[in-house]
């Protein structure tokens, strides 16, 4: 769909302005969806400016397309609230990396999206601004914490979204929303500008409804950056074209089906793996993810301890407000749990304690990658809950139960539509080895083109 | 009003249990390290955005001319 319409807007069958006021039409229709917190109001005069550049023949591989941007990723002039209090009225000072390169291709910042306050959610509904409903399936909650970005896809209100993913961020919303989500490797894409919740894991990655957009976004947003120091000086391959993949090795593991409290998901995507195998010549075959159910109780005391450092500079003094008097539950739980465990005394017992499986977890991977070319899982170990369900912290945790575990290993991970149970959106989560995101592609796309 | 030891007790016992479960672990050595050959950046000349100092003042909670206001005696 995105190819087809980069081809509209550069044979001047469709204009960017056209494009644009369409969007901002449904958005307005579209406002209990609560996708967006802001709607950039220079957008139509910016792609009057990408029409004349395309009649020039001047124009970027982005020209004219909507682009929604989760509002913790920095965009000069734009409202940057992470959906909090807190950054209420802060307004970005600079262009994130992957901002600069969007408008360097001539994409326009349709708006800043919704999300869980600080990304520190996994359901879409701590949002200082109101939960984002799920244009999918409206009484279950959208997932998140990029909740507004991949509502904002669902419901058709941007071409491509970007969302951040520390835990399942990017993955679980796209999964609950029946669209298309990336996390890339650990490094693959430049952080500068990332509003952090956790330096150990986040990750920028694209949404959207075809495998192609998040591909041809990732082209576009990958590389190093002299600004983050973990970004890999690796080359960009060209993800967008892509190739059909045949006789290679799927895995499939035992440790992640225990992990799945809802067998029926499991079942769907083991199915669905087998048809992609039958379907592609390839095989498949169990691997062994000794340490994968640690993944959660692994990955929280390092997010905590790192939230609570990230969150220092939210003390008021140079913008917004002190965080500790102006957030949600969810976000004061991380900043004083992870206050706690940093104390001296615990020195050792909680953050390096977890760093240490965190490496287990990564060797599982990289041993399973020995005998597999990629793994398939679930993305959610249970349907969404409903709108409005209390769970106590331990319970919302455990969602990540089953996207954690890339984050945890520095590989990436792509999530495709897989179709539905009980009326619900369910996503089939792809695993490749880190900086292997072309095979990734080429995965995604050749079960995007089986049309199951 | 969010009763912040109750959260603080609550977190802590969470992050208590969650670092037990990782005894089954066992004994582990420990491997960390940089992955790359240099850990320090070469410092970048960045090109200046001549409104930077404005859009940083239209940020600031508190400010007096050129200067950002601090609270005083708050901690």
């Amino acid at each position: 769909m995105i190819k087809e319409k980069l081809k509209d807007i550069n044979s001047g069958k469709l204009s960017a302005k056209k494009n644009i006021e369409d969007f901002l039409k449904l958005i307005k229709e579209n406002k209990k969806i609560n996708a967006f917190i802001y709607v950039n109001k220079d957008a139509v005069k910016q792609a009057e400016i990408v029409d004349k550049k395309i009649k020039q023949g001047k124009a970027g591989r982005l020209a004219g397309l909507a682009i929604a941007m989760k509002s913790n990723i920095n965009v000069i002039d734009m409202p940057i609230t992470c959906a909090s209090k807190t950054l209420e009225n802060y307004y970005g000072t600079f262009d994130s990396d992957v901002i600069k390169k969007i408008k360097q291709e001539d994409g326009i910042i349709i708006g800043m999206t919704n999300m869980d306050e600080f990304a520190a959610g996994m359901s879409g509904e701590s949002s200082y601004f109101g939960p984002t409903i799920n244009p999918a399936c409206q009484e279950r909650v959208p997932g998140g914490s990029s909740s507004g970005s991949a509502a904002a896809v669902a419901a058709g209100m941007c071409d491509i979204a970007l969302g951040s993913d520390t835990g399942g961020s990017i993955r679980n919303p796209a999964s609950n929303c029946g669209i298309v989500g990336v996390k890339p490797s650990y490094g693959r894409v430049s952080r500068y500008g990332l509003i952090d919740l956790s330096m150990s894991f986040d990750q920028i990655g694209p949404l959207c409804k075809d495998v192609y957009g998040c591909a041809l976004m990732l082209e576009i947003i990958a590389g190093k950056s002299d600004y983050d120091a973990i970004s890999y000086d690796r080359p960009v391959e060209n993800y967008s074209s892509f190739k059909k993949i045949n006789k290679i090795k799927i895995g499939l593991s035992p440790d992640f089906e225990k992990l799945c409290k809802d067998k029926r998901i499991y079942n769907l995507i083991k199915k669905y793996a087998g048809e992609l195998a039958e379907k592609t010549n390839s095989k498949i075959k169990n691997i062994n993810l000794k340490y994968v159910d640690l993944a959660v109780q692994t990955y929280y005391p390092i997010v905590y301890v790192e939230f609570f450092s990230g969150t220092r500079k939210l003390d008021g003094r140079k913008y917004g407000r002190k965080i500790e008097d102006s957030c949600g539950e969810e976000v004061l739980r991380r900043i004083i749990g992870g206050k706690e465990i940093s104390k001296a005394e615990y020195h050792g017992t909680y953050y390096r304690k977890a760093l240490r499986v965190k490496n287990l977890i990564k060797k599982d991977f990289n041993n399973a990658f020995k005998d597999v070319d990629i793994i398939i899982s679930p993305v959610t170990p249970s349907l969404p809950n409903k709108l409005g369900d209390k769970m106590n912290p331990e319970e919302a945790y455990a969602f990540d139960a089953l996207t954690i575990p890339a984050n945890l290993a520095g590989i990436c991970s792509g999530v495709v539509k897989a179709g539905k149970i009980d009326d619900v959106p369910i996503g089939m989560q792809i695993f490749a080895p880190a900086f292997k995101e072309k095979l990734l592609f080429d995965t995604m796309n050749s079960w995007e083109d089986l049309n199951i | 009003m969010i009763d912040k030891e109750k959260i603080r007790k609550q977190a802590k016992r969470i992050m208590d249990n969650f670092i037990k479960a990782l005894d089954k672990a066992g004994d582990i050595k420990e491997e960390f390290g940089s992955e790359r050959k240099d850990s320090m950046r070469t410092e970048i000349k960045k090109g200046k955005d001549p409104d930077f100092r404005k859009r940083m003042f239209m940020n600031a909670p508190k400010k007096k001319k050129d200067f950002f206001v601090m609270e005083k005696k708050n901690w």
